[in-house]
């Protein structure tokens, strides 16, 4: 399978930033936290109360971009699909060649039901928190999909895993174009479990601080248009970056704890090396998963240490100190960030770090500030609940900078 | 996509079907009448419901899976589980640095875990919901302990929606076998029942519930074999099968379709020059599940006829996504 050609033709989002890519690479640029007291929810008596929101600005205009649902998700995943279209100059109707919809979540349209939690018993609004399938509603009235719907939903790896199925879809001719997509807003229910959990941080999220306290949900959608390369070249344009390679594999050890040594992540790393041909000093930045949980960080960055042990150790940040954890659009928010970072030729920071933990010292943890040199190769991890994890290796655009 | 991939094995928790020869006898006969059963869940607004259903099914997990911790595990989990330990470990087992895949699909998994940790967080102070549900709320339930339980630390995937999502399983697992991603594959679909669940019911339908697996290898050597999975819209589909049955080489032996759509069902059958069966009338409405289950039903169907058949199993959704996927016996 020629995963070499594969290409990113456009990109979109919905983030806590705000609508479009532009305000999501510019909150990367600027450090700025995008975590804070949540206002969609009545959290009073909750211990903690914060989360990453989609402003309510930016809630209130998706009403003129995308047709109307009560999932925010399904919207999210609409205007992000649009804009994607728009940035690889594909009409999103009447085209030529065929389309795909692969779409990770994790909640999908569930947190429709959170809007009934209250006082006494809980009410049950509409039916579409139970239909899986209406998160896609919406994004197929504005996009004419010919080719295969598929919704994934393997935990916190559907992003990755998105990708993962679109480039390969694309590079076996199943479709011309494959959208893949990740959507999930925000939901009471994961913040009451991970609450009981005990696993939100109440200040800030610290991914790889010594005092690193817990994750905060987040929410958004971000979508890659994957093409084949000489495609996108035949449309007179250039490619924004490519799918070098994507691995999978499971920890098959605990639903809730990662491997102690990490061993799905190093295994979909090392595949990941394999077939694009690069050698770990290649990896120019490690995007975490880096939740900010004490049980996650110090194993990812053992585990990352491990699988790129080369001259220099693997460079390695996470943008859910800013962006806090948006479960099944995380990863592909992170892919379009490192998009950008290809393009720009910017690692971001670890904008929250204050004290490193001496348990992550096998991994080069960027300074808050983030680091400006060549960007040729980005590495995106994601897994979560369940043990299913999901590696993708981007590239630049352009073959001669590779 | 690879040519094809082989069925080692086959694992089944439904209501009222044992076997391979009891589903392709069920898919032929007359549908049975549902038993009713009465749904409710206090601390809601939601009024108990008396509806005919095919279930309860009973996991009935096999010892292979372990006994530790099942009292805990939610239903669905627990028929996803029974069935995939139902077929056997491969003979060479190559655990514990295997790379088979768990592909699994289904509409409802975390559903009643979810509903219950909101009405928990209606009714209880922050901070008291049971913290074990909310990992279970999620999609993921069953794939994770397929994977955790039978140690497969292959690509462990979830596919959720409508019925294409039940064939779409397994094109991606066919995909990650093609890929090298995964040496083999464990790939299934399972539904439940709830009061939650019934919100979203179909009025024409009888709701199900079960669970159902196949064990795929490298295609090679006789048995029955998948290929040539298609994801596209209905009128493409539709083509395809209208110009497959118009010549006698390309002429399935039968077609098995999942669909909510009775009508769609009867307008496919009429005028066919081959049988045609309909998964939602006889074994009820199982979701993603049911797209699943043609593929397991044409399966059952090449397995129950004496000579070599080809059967296409069709996988159609209300917004016009379909899949499919040929379904053959050397």
């Amino acid at each position: 399978m020629d995963r070499d050609g594969v290409a990113v033709s456009g990109v979109g989002a919905v983030s806590p930033a705000g609508l479009g890519v532009h305000a999501l690479w510019r909150a990367i640029e600027d450090r700025r936290v995008l975590t804070g007291p949540v206002t969609r929810y009545d959290l009073s008596g909750y211990p903690t109360q914060r989360a990453a929101e989609v402003p309510p600005g930016a809630v209130a205009a998706l009403d003129s971009l995308v047709p109307r649902h009560e999932s925010l998700a399904a919207r999210y995943l609409a205007a992000a699909t649009l804009e994607a279209l728009g940035d690889a100059g594909l009409p999103a109707h009447r085209r030529r060649g065929r389309l795909g919809l692969f779409v990770g979540t994790v909640m999908g349209t569930r947190p429709l039901l959170d809007r009934a939690i209250g006082r006494g018993p809980l009410g049950v609004a509409d039916r579409a928190w139970a239909r899986p399938d209406e998160l896609l509603t919406a994004t197929r009235q504005v996009v004419t999909v010919d080719g295969p719907a598929v919704l994934l939903a393997p935990g916190c790896s559907a992003g990755n895993e998105a990708i993962a199925a679109g480039a390969a879809a694309v590079a076996s001719g199943e479709v011309d174009v494959a959208i893949c997509g990740g959507a999930d807003e925000l939901s009471l229910e994961v913040f009451a479990f991970f609450t009981s959990m005990r696993a939100l941080a109440g200040d800030e999220v610290r991914p790889f601080d010594v005092g690193r306290r817990g994750t905060m949900p987040g929410e958004g959608a971000a979508v890659l248009v994957l093409e084949r390369a000489d495609r996108v070249a035949g449309r007179g344009r250039q490619p924004l970056a490519r799918v070098l390679a994507t691995a999978s594999a499971a920890d098959a050890h605990n639903q809730t704890r990662p491997h102690p040594d990490g061993t799905g992540l190093i295994a979909t790393i090392q595949t990941c090396l394999d077939r694009a041909r690069v050698e770990p000093d290649d990896v120019d930045w490690v995007c975490a998963h880096g939740t900010g949980t004490p049980a996650n960080d110090a194993v990812e960055a053992r585990a990352v240490a491990k699988a790129l042990s080369g001259r220099r150790r693997p460079v390695l940040s996470s943008v859910k100190g800013q962006l806090g954890h948006a479960e099944g659009a995380a990863a592909v928010l992170e892919a379009v960030i490192g998009v950008r970072a290809l393009t720009h030729d910017l690692v971001p920071g670890n904008v929250t770090l204050v004290d490193p933990d001496p348990e992550c010292a096998g991994v080069d943890l960027v300074e808050p500030a983030g680091r400006r040199g060549p960007v040729r190769r980005v590495l995106s991890q994601a897994y979560g609940f369940g043990g299913a994890v999901c590696t993708v290796l981007l590239g630049k655009g352009t073959p001669d900078a590779r | 996509m690879p040519a094809s991939v082989a069925i080692r094995g086959v694992g089944l928790r439904l209501s009222e079907v044992d076997d391979l020869a009891s589903l392709a006898r069920c898919l032929s006969a007359a549908p049975v009448p549902p038993p009713a059963r009465r749904f409710a869940v206090p601390d809601t607004v939601l009024a108990p419901v008396e509806r005919g259903v095919y279930g309860p099914v009973e996991p009935r997990v096999p010892a292979r899976a372990g006994a530790r911790g099942l009292r805990t595990m939610p239903h669905e989990s627990l028929l996803a589980l029974a069935s995939a330990a139902e077929i056997p470990a491969r003979a060479d087992g190559r655990a514990p640095d295997d790379t088979t895949a768990v592909v699994w699909a289904s509409s409802t998994a975390g559903l009643p875990e979810y509903a219950t940790v909101c009405a928990e967080a209606s009714t209880l102070e922050p901070g008291f919901v049971a913290p074990a549900l909310g990992p279970a709320s999620a999609y993921n339930g069953p794939a994770a302990t397929v994977s955790i339980r039978l140690g497969l630390a292959g690509p462990n995937l979830t596919l959720t929606g409508g019925a294409t999502a039940g064939i779409s399983a397994i094109a991606e697992a066919m995909r990650l076998i093609a890929a090298g991603d995964a040496s083999a594959a464990v790939v299934g679909a399972s539904a439940t029942v709830t009061r939650w669940s019934l919100t979203a019911a179909q009025d024409h339908l009888t709701p199900a519930e079960g669970a159902a697996c196949l064990a795929l290898d490298p295609a090679g050597g006789p048995g029955i074999q998948l290929r040539e999975c298609h994801r596209t819209d209905l009128v493409r589909a539709t083509a395809r099968v209208i110009q497959a049955a118009a010549r006698p080489e390309t002429r399935p032996d039968g077609l098995v379709i999942s669909t909510l759509d009775t009508g769609l069902a009867g307008a496919l059958a009429s005028g066919q020059p081959f049988p045609v069966w309909h998964v939602e009338r006889v074994l009820g409405d199982l979701g993603a599940a049911g797209g699943f289950l043609a593929v397991v039903g044409a399966a059952a169907l090449c397995a129950a006829a004496t000579g070599p058949t080809n059967i296409l199993a069709l996988a159609v959704e209300p917004c016009g996504s379909t899949a499919s996927l040929e379904v053959s016996s050397s």
